[in-house]
Parts: structure tokens; sequence; C-alpha cells
């Protein structure tokens, strides 16, 4: 494998309940992410899938075990560095696209931009917006685009800050089959002419076949295994 | 984007909430500045009066706090009168009758005496004599300054001088006639005085005065003392010994009346002066003088003491009286609806408080999209914070404009009553320039609540999706 992006080793993470009952969710020794590749994670409902994509991104802090993204290991970081590294070398693509409804497109493409450590480009925010063909909506908000235009939005947003890694969880779950084509074909152009490694996470068949490396959570995820015995 | 703008932002997103909470942000706080600004004006009313060109008011026995609203801001009622043989004691043997100095002529620089009871359109009318206006100062040590005419004469027996505030509001030229009303505004009409003078605006009570020659005053019908004995005419008598007096302060006026004339058109064309066994004072305005070898302040209190003493009246000193008016009564009334208004501002506060918990659903979504893209939690605490101070300041300024344009709205009603001039630029600085500061603290400390929610936002569970 090429240099790994994302390299995952002896991670665990676990959740107490209420009932005081302590619920393993990811036992996971080895999982990597090349540069450039693009991949796609399959697991069934409750596979820890989101679970996954909250520790590589740092929203979450893995129990035990390395988290390594662009060479920085997250679990030696605090929350705060943490967030540093979440908005400098990832972007994130959710089910619901997560816009913030009170900002124009061009408004929450620059939110993103806030917070990572490059400067604020206007020009930046304006260009990825016409380069997933928004240039006509760049002052709308998301209420008054289609799912589809909000989902290009979400696209342009997680571009933002020149990220080595986008993570797709469920981009197609909430968009009709026209355009479910669209939003996969945006991503992996846009992934592939920038060199940014792309692991979409999926249930949707029809997506995942067209990925070149599919992984199956529960194939190495010890504690989904343990759960299914 | 600054975090600023994000806030700003999230306000516009939430318009009607954002305008709800800031208007009533902003009536509490229109409702502090006003309080204020017309606290502040009541008081440089009340102050204003207390540096007239006088330091001693003489009347008769009571409360000395009565006989200085009378005189001076000439609100309440006239104590009683005194009689004129105590307004002599004050004056030189230049000016009496008997050639010899009164009982406190060594004390007294000017001897200025006034007669009330009577009212014009709802204004007090002031028998007085020309001294009023020639020899007391307006207490910042100018003399008075006419804008239109001149001082009455002792001699002119039906001549008048209008305060500012009155010839504005009656409308009333040099040469227009007037005619007071007798006891009450809608007593019986007395003979017309004219105006001869219109006197610059003093933003004293002086200007919500009607100043008349007391020889005329005298004059009117009920306004002579009755005299055991004598059947009164018809136009000098009456039981009303509340309304009247005299004096003068020429040398010729001061000694027995003699016949004087009247101007064209004013009154009885051979009017005589009262005699002065029919007359009374309603008060003595009292400028002292220093007895030599004695500081003033030494020969103003023995000059009160001697008056006190005795049983005719009681000297009152406007400041003092005015101070512990201002102690007793109006600060603590001030601080009380300060208290008041204080609390309205901090339940409007409290809306800014309601306000953004109550949006905290909505919040909790978009502070998990900001930390999904990298923002710290003191970036979304911030935020919040920013977004109160924000809703602050803005409902702070708004209120702050509209307390003084309520002050402006109200400006005319003071001038003409308190006898200051208020306008939307009158202020109360110290007390406005912690206004804002002191909204912005508070805004924080309500926006403490939704901004820790914010902070502790558990983004993996607002972000969740299937799987």
């Amino acid at each position: 494998m090429a240099n790994p992006i994302i390299e995952l080793s002896n991670v665990r993470k676990s959740f107490a309940l209420p009932s005081g009952e302590t619920v393993n969710v990811l036992d996971i020794e080895r999982f990597a992410i090349a540069e450039g590749e693009h991949s796609v994670l399959e697991g069934q409902s409750g596979s820890g899938k989101s679970t996954l994509l909250n520790v590589i991104s740092g929203i979450m802090r893995a129990d035990a075990g390395r988290v390594v993204v662009d060479s920085i290991d997250l679990t030696r970081l605090s929350e705060a560095q943490r967030d540093r590294v979440r908005a400098d070398k990832l972007g994130l693509v959710f089910q619901q696209f997560n816009l913030l409804p009170g900002f124009t497109a061009l408004e929450n493409v620059l939110v993103a931009m806030t917070f990572g450590s490059g400067r604020l480009d206007r020009d930046r925010g304006v260009q990825l917006l016409k380069a997933v063909g928004l240039s006509d909506r760049l002052h709308h908000k998301p209420a008054a685009l289609s799912v589809g235009q909000q989902q290009r939005v979400a696209v342009a947003r997680a571009l933002a800050n020149r990220p080595r890694v986008i993570l797709a969880d469920e981009p197609t779950a909430s968009i009709d089959a026209s355009h479910q084509q669209q939003v996969i074909d945006l991503l992996r152009n846009t992934c592939s002419e920038q060199g940014i490694a792309l692991l979409v996470v999926t249930h949707a068949v029809e997506v995942a076949t067209q990925f070149p490396s599919r992984r199956r959570l529960e194939s190495f995820n010890r504690a989904a295994l343990a759960t299914e015995k | 984007m600054t975090l600023l703008g994000i806030a700003w932002r999230n306000i516009r997103h939430r318009m009607l909430t954002s305008v709800l909470t800031a208007l009533s942000l902003a009536l509490g706080v229109a409702l502090v500045v006003a309080t204020l600004v017309t606290g502040g004006i009541v008081q440089k009313a009340f102050e204003s009066g207390s540096g007239l060109g006088y330091n001693m008011i003489v009347g008769a026995k009571g409360s000395p706090l009565q006989l200085v609203l009378n005189s001076v801001y000439f609100i309440s009622r006239p104590i009683e009168n005194i009689p004129w043989s105590t307004y002599q004691n004050f004056l030189p043997a230049a000016q009496r009758v008997d050639g010899v100095d009164g009982t406190f002529a060594a004390s007294t620089k000017t001897a200025v005496p006034i007669c009330m009871g009577d009212y014009f359109r709802g204004f007090r009318v002031v028998g007085t004599n020309a001294a009023m206006f020639g020899q007391l100062s307006r207490g910042d040590g100018q003399a008075f300054q006419f804008s239109k005419g001149v001082n009455f004469r002792d001699a002119d027996f039906f001549g008048g001088v209008l305060g500012a505030a009155v010839a504005s509001k009656t409308g009333l030229k040099v040469g227009d006639p007037f005619a007071p009303t007798h006891g009450s505004h809608d007593g019986k009409v007395h003979d017309p005085f004219t105006v001869v003078g219109i006197l610059a605006q003093t933003n004293t009570p002086i200007d919500r005065g009607v100043f008349v020659n007391m020889e005329g005053f005298y004059l009117q019908e009920g306004h002579a003392k009755p005299v055991p004995g004598e059947v009164p005419n018809d136009s000098r008598h009456t039981q009303d010994s509340r309304i009247s007096q005299d004096s003068r302060n020429s040398q010729d006026s001061q000694r027995e009346p003699a016949s004087h004339t009247l101007p064209a058109g004013a009154a009885p064309a051979s009017a005589q002066p009262l005699p002065f066994e029919q007359r009374e004072v309603t008060a003595i305005l009292l400028e002292t003088a220093s007895l030599p070898g004695l500081p003033s302040e030494l020969t103003g209190m023995g000059l009160r003491m001697a008056i006190n003493e005795g049983r005719d009246a009681q000297a009152a000193l406007p400041i003092g009286e005015i101070r512990q008016l201002l102690d007793l009564f109006v600060r603590p009334l001030e601080l009380l609806l300060l208290l008041v208004t204080a609390l309205v501002v901090v339940v409007s506060a409290m809306g800014i408080l309601v306000s953004m918990v109550g949006s905290s659903l909505e919040r909790s979504r978009d502070v998990a999209i900001m930390r999904a893209l990298g923002a710290r939690r003191s970036h979304v605490l911030a935020t919040v914070l920013i977004e109160a101070v924000l809703l602050a300041v803005g409902g702070g300024l708004a209120g702050w404009a509209l307390g003084h344009l309520f002050v402006g709205a109200v400006a005319p009603w003071i001038a003409t009553n308190a006898g200051v001039s208020a306008s939307i630029f009158s202020t109360s600085p110290a007390a406005e320039a912690l206004l804002v500061p002191f909204l912005v603290g508070l805004a924080i400390a309500a926006a403490l609540l939704p901004a820790v929610a914010a902070y502790r936002t558990d983004v993996a569970k607002w972000l969740q999706g299937p799987g």
C-alpha cells in the first residue's frame, strides 16, 4: 500500500449504557486508507460505521490504540488540537448535508474556512461553488436550494480547506436515485482531480460497486464480529 | 468569516425572535434613560432655583419648605401673609416713612417683597416691585435680561413682565393686556395689566412666572387687608388675606404712597396707591449683607435667628431647604424609580436568556455542524456570547435613543411645568455611560447558560446518521 493517509491500529471504542453496561463498538487491529485512495466502507446498521468516522475525524477519542491522520496521531492531541486537524486535513460530507440554514451557499463554504489554518479566501469559495455547478446559487440559502444542490454545497464546503481526505457518511441516502450518481461522480471526480483520498460510508450496493476498494466493517471490526456471534 | 459575522448571521436567521428580544430590552432601557434624564432634570430644576440671587426668604410662620416651594418654585400654596411692617424692618431709613433704619436694615443688602395668590392661564402671578429684576441677579451673578421690552417701573401700577415660558405659551407680546384671575384659575377676573417686558430664558422657575407691579396688584378687588372700622369700597377689599401685598423698591415708592399715573388703557385713570395699613406681603426675598467685622455667613445666621425668635415671621434658607427636600424625598424616590426600572432591564435581559434557551435545539444542530467543520468549543462559546452582546448593544442603543426621544417629546411639558429646558439632547452622562457596559455584562451573564450548553453540545449525537 502507498503511504497511508489514515491509519488505525489496535483501536478500541466502547460506550457505557445508562444501565451501567459497557458496549464495545470498535475493536480494530488495523485499518488504513492510502493517499489518494477512493474506498467505500460498508456495514450493517449499528455496525459502528459512524463511530469509526467520528474517531477518524477526532470528534470522538478512541479508548485505546492509535489514530493517525496525515502522520498526526490524534490520540495524543487535546480536543482543540484534534479540532484543528479536522478543520485542516479532513472534509466531512453528511447524509443530511448539514448546511447551516441561516447562511448562504457561499457563507457555508466560508464558515468552514473560518476554522481552518488557511486564510479566508472568498474567491476560492466562489470557485469551489462554480466547480460544483452552483455559480448562480452563491447567495441562496439552503432552503432555496434543491436537495441535489444542497449536497453539492456540502461537497464544496468539504473541499474548502484543501483537505487530504474526505469522509462521506451516507452521502446519497437522502437524495433520489437520479441525483445519487451525480453526487458520487462529483465526489470521485473532485477528489481525483485534487489527489484527495475519499472514504465513503454507505449501505447502498449500487454506490459501493462503483468503488475499486470495498471494505466491510464487520470483516475487520472485532467488536462487530463479537456481536454477530 | 469572523465569529462576529457568524453571530450576526445567527441573529438574522432568527430575526423575529432576535427583534422581539432586542425590543423588550430596548423598552427597558428607554425607561431607565427617561428616568435618569428626567430625574436629572428635576434635580436641576430644584438646584437652579436654589441658586437665585437671594439667600434667605422671610414669610409667615409654618413650614419653611412650603415657604421655599411657594416663593422660589411657584408651587404649593402660600402659608399666610406677613404684615407690611415686617417688610419695612428690612428697609434703610431712606426708604421708610419714619426716616429711621429698620431693625434688620444693617444686615440687608436687598429686600424684595412678593405677593401671591392670583393666576393667569395657569401661571402664578407675582406682585413685586422693580427691584425684583433691577437689583436681584439670576443667581449666576448675571443681571436679568429682557428678550423684549423692559422691566416695569414702580410708577407704572399696571405694568407687568412675563417669564420666557409664559410668553412662549400664551403668545403675549409687549403691549398686550392680560387680566389675572383671583385666587384660582377660574376665579374672578381682575383689571388688566399691560406687558412691558419679556424676560430672556433663565432655565429657572422665573420662566414660569407672571410678574406685575404690586401697586396695581394691591388695587385689585379682594387684595386689600380690611382695616377695622373702615368700610371697604368696591375696588379694594376682601377677606382673603392670603392674596395680597405690596412693596416698592425705589425710594419714592417706599414712602407714603402718592398718586401715580397709570399707563394708557390700563385700569382706572386716577388710581391711588393702597394705604400701608391695608397692605400685607406673602414673602420677602432677602439678599443679606455683611455686618462690619463679621463674615456674611454669620450675619445671615444672626439675622435668621433674630427673625425666627419673633412672632410674626420665619426666615428660611432656600439652599438648605432644597437640599433637605432632595435628600429626603427626591433622591430616595429617584433611587426607587431607578431600582424598578433596573428590574425591568434585568427582566428584559432575561428575555435574552429565554430567547437563546428557546432556540437551543436549533442551535445545537448548528453548533454540531460548526464543530464538525473544525470549530473549537471556545469558538461556539464565543459565538453565543457575541450573539447575546450584539442583542444587548442593539437593544440598548435603540432603547437609549427611544428614551431620549421620549424626553424630547415631553420636553415642552417639562419646560412649562418645571421651568427647565429639556430636550432630546438632555443627558445624565455618568449614568448613561454606565448603561451599555452594564447591559453587556448582564447579557453575558444571561447568555452563559445557553453558551455553556452550546459548549457542551454532543457533536456525534447531533450529526449521527444511521449506522
